[in-house]
């Protein structure tokens, strides 16, 4: 397709082909991705969503789902399971987010004159996000052990150990602190790219006009950092609330069931007792609540826009 | 950077915390890693110890090495799979208007928000039914199934930064769609394919999960099964898990040191637009 032959059969009608360009030409491209998510992704959700409405044990799995309705799923929704489930999820997202967002902004602020040391900073940082959950996970999970780095640091100062992964909400909490460590370095390259497309003008002629840093900061930077932080903040959003193998590695969702989120109860519930419909259940209230909350988000970000 | 306010002694204990707080934890992972079982508990050997490669040494055998392999093998063929579907189509969703976009990423950020483990299931029954059960082929058409949308979402915005005009220009000179395609869209967005693909190998050579599930015998396992299997038992031996961690980070290490200023510039780029 790289021979002229092509480019020489369009070639008489030029004003045909400049409509093919916007009509036909693309969708072509578009389609073996399609084929594929159709098979391998959009067809499992399919699945998922006939196996939330179907009674699907370990003996059936392979062969015919009898259709048991919508029961199932508003079943699995009262469960204590779930609502522990459901309130762990929107704190470990909150932490994700919240410290995330913070994290990046504060790194992006700090980095932000360059420099060589800045420079191996973010790298350094932007290699812990490339490196996989799991990694991260394990090592963190080490880290935290009471005889581990950040224990040993509080001993320093005459601290007594802290059962990070074993105390009541703590395992949660450390969870959803080291997935936010992962994110900081995301979010200070985001923050990092819109500081550097700031108009120099506008800096300098805040501070012409005497004001100091910090004025600086809250009133110039910070409003014209609004855009990124909102998309930050919706794709952060979605990343925590899916989030899977720092939870996996770290506790496993325990002790018991402390840092079991959504996403972990699904797959604890399929896994672990093999109630695939119930599984299957909570992946799409999962991804109902996901999807709900940023869609409102959105909504919200729309209205603030136009006023 | 003179545009930047000085803020000097908060800037530099700034940069001190984030040296400490993203350095220290590898500096204590590659520690940990060349030191003895005794060592690693010991208050006393935590900064002075006498190093050893024995946890190396005990770790680096065929069937770690075999493992890396492995995980080469699935993490290049989910790379190029992805890679090769993801860059046409977003192209595609660049270039198109109207209700095949809309329709076309929502799709996309609908599969992209359901957690991993929602499609296992189905996935082993559409992998049992073309006998890819216990095949890598199986995990790296799984693999591609989870990462393609991000992939699409991540060189997107690439594309969208090419100006229409480049292409019109050439259009009306007689070329193709598709050697507009090849000739003029791919090379001027080679950066955005290099920052998708860099991303995709990081994440498939950590994928556990699908391969966890989907493969049964132990000399197919990839570095992350090994790693993930281990991590269930009791009674974890440390010092051969960190060795086995900072030998699977090698390769990401490897890789990163060469493409971190395209992933410094490129990410931002995705989530700006």
């Amino acid at each position: 397709m790289r021979t002229a032959a092509g480019a020489r059969a369009t070639f008489p009608a030029v004003s045909r082909s400049r409509a093919r360009l916007r009509v036909r030409g693309e969708g072509i491209f578009l389609l073996p991705a399609a084929v594929y998510l159709l098979t391998l992704a959009l067809y499992p959700f399919v699945e998922l969503v006939r196996m939330s409405v179907s009674q699907v044990t370990s003996d059936n799995i392979f062969r015919d789902w009898p259709f048991i309705g919508i029961n199932g799923v508003q079943a699995v929704a009262t469960t204590a399971d779930f609502h522990e489930a459901a309130v762990n999820s929107l704190m470990y997202v909150a932490l994700v987010v919240g410290v995330g967002l913070a994290g990046g902004l504060a790194a992006a602020l700090t980095l932000w004159r360059g420099g060589r040391v800045a420079g191996f900073t973010l790298a350094l940082m932007v290699f812990s996000w490339a490196l996989p959950g799991l990694i991260n996970g394990v090592a963190w999970r080490f880290l935290l052990d009471p005889r581990g780095m950040v224990d040993s640091i509080l001993g320093l100062f005459h601290i007594a150990p802290v059962y990070w992964l074993v105390d009541g909400h703590l395992p949660l909490i450390s969870v959803a602190l080291v997935n936010a460590w992962t994110v900081v370095p995301f979010a200070t390259l985001v923050f990092r790219a819109a500081l550097l497309d700031l108009p120099p003008e506008i800096l300098a002629a805040a501070e012409v006009d005497g004001a100091r840093p910090r004025q600086v900061l809250r009133h110039v930077v910070l409003p014209l950092l609004r855009p990124s932080i909102l998309v930050l903040g919706v794709l952060a959003l979605v990343y925590a609330f899916k989030s899977f193998d720092f939870i996996y590695v770290m506790t496993f969702g325990g002790p018991g069931t402390a840092s079991t989120t959504l996403p972990f109860l699904s797959y604890r519930l399929a896994f672990e007792i093999y109630r695939y419909s119930q599984g299957a259940s909570v992946a799409l209230i999962t991804v109902a609540i996901v999807l709900l909350l940023a869609l409102l988000y959105m909504r919200q970000v729309r209205r603030e826009e136009r006023a | 950077m003179t545009s930047a306010p000085r803020l000097g002694w908060a800037t530099r204990a700034g940069t001190a915390a984030l040296l400490v707080i993203y350095g220290l934890p590898f500096l204590w992972l590659v520690a940990t890693s060349l030191k003895t079982d005794a060592q690693i508990f010991d208050r006393g050997a935590t900064f002075y110890f006498q190093p050893t490669f024995a946890n190396y040494r005990s770790v680096v055998n065929g069937d770690l090495l075999s493992a890396c392999l492995n995980s080469a093998i699935i993490a290049s063929g989910t790379t190029v799979l992805t890679l090769t579907l993801a860059t046409p189509a977003a192209y595609a969703l660049a270039r198109l208007r109207g209700v095949l976009v809309n329709v076309g990423l929502s799709a996309i950020i609908i599969l992209q928000i359901t957690p991993q483990p929602a499609s296992l299931i189905p996935l082993y029954r559409v992998l049992g039914g073309w006998n890819l059960l216990g095949s890598q082929l199986g995990v790296i058409l799984a693999d591609t199934a989870l990462l393609l949308p991000f992939c699409i979402l991540i060189i997107r915005p690439f594309f969208l930064a090419v100006p229409r005009e480049v292409e019109e220009a050439s259009v009306v000179d007689g070329a193709s769609r598709m050697r507009v395609f090849w000739q003029i869209a791919l090379p001027i967005t080679l950066n955005g394919i290099a920052t998708g693909a860099t991303i995709i190998f990081f994440i498939a050579w950590g994928e556990f999960l699908y391969a966890i599930t989907f493969l049964a015998d132990p000399t197919q396992y990839p570095i992350s099964v090994l790693i993930a299997g281990q991590i269930g038992m009791y009674g974890i031996r440390w010092s051969n898990m960190m060795a086995i961690a900072v030998a699977a980070s090698l390769p990401i290490l490897a890789i990163y040191a060469f493409t971190h200023r395209l992933l410094r510039d490129g990410l931002a780029l995705g989530s700006v637009r």
